[in-house]
């Protein structure tokens, strides 16, 4: 696959359900050998299995959307431990799966696939023109 | 019948316009030639895009649909009708269902690990 906008992702900043720099917004290591993603048919982290999430960061820090790029600090997973991670998935975090809205898939990152060791598992996003990703 | 004869005379170049018995020479040096030839293709290339515009807005459209955001033209009302071909016509609707690709691009982050601290 290709890094991509869920598709509910997108209607997300179209209809204002998604704000990508005030809303808290977290990333999961994603085994996807416990579960399929869909682009179009996954909406929420309730569409993710438990099985497959092997790690989910802290609130992401340092947002910013300037000219439609998403951008972020980058961030770290704490003594990652489990099962091998081939995507990341960056979602708007409420607190209750069912209205977690899945905001993007990332599967072509330089380090990708990542097995865990204990430690932790740092992403450093591109600091080039676009970003973690620009509409 | 109008003809056109072009040749060469030492160090001009003879652009010969020729109608029945009326006869009609611009005698160009060389190097203004040259400048015409460049020029005249040119203009020769975009009177060419123009009058197939039907045809370079479909196949542009086709690209647009397909996520490939480049037109076949630099023609601004070429390239408008062309992205309103690939929003809505019925035929690249049909056989190109999904709609016109998204257009979002994405960084290429990296990720590191480090290995455990001992306890």
């Amino acid at each position: 696959m290709a890094n991509a906008l869920y598709d509910k992702g997108r209607e997300g900043f179209l209809d204002g359900s998604i704000d990508w720099d005030t809303n808290d917004t977290r990333a999961i290591l994603i085994d996807e050998a416990d579960d399929t993603i869909d682009l179009a048919v996954d909406d929420n982290l309730d569409d993710r299995a438990v099985a497959s999430r092997v790690a989910t960061s802290s609130a992401m820090a340092s947002k910013t959307a300037t000219n439609g790029v998403a951008d972020a600090a980058d961030l770290t997973w704490t003594a990652v431990t489990g099962d091998q991670a081939e995507s990341i998935d960056i979602y708007r975090h409420t607190g209750t799966e069912s209205t977690s809205r899945l905001i993007c898939n990332i599967d072509t990152a330089t380090g990708l696939p990542v097995t865990p060791n204990g430690g932790d598992i740092t992403a450093q996003w591109d600091n080039g023109a676009n970003k973690i990703f620009k509409l | 019948m109008l003809t056109t004869r072009i040749r060469r005379e030492g160090e001009h170049v003879l652009l010969q316009f020729q109608d029945g018995a009326k006869s009609f020479v611009v005698q160009l040096e060389g190097h203004v030639a040259v400048e015409l030839a460049a020029q005249l293709r040119q203009q020769g290339l975009l009177a060419d895009e123009w009058a197939q515009a039907e045809r370079v807005a479909q196949d542009s459209a086709i690209l647009l649909r397909a996520g490939s955001n480049f037109g076949l033209s630099n023609d601004p009302r070429i390239l408008a009708e062309a992205r309103k071909a690939a929003a809505w016509d019925s035929a690249l609707r049909r056989y190109m269902p999904g709609g016109v690709q998204s257009e979002e691009c994405f960084g290429t982050p990296t990720i590191q690990q480090t290995n455990p601290t001992r306890q």
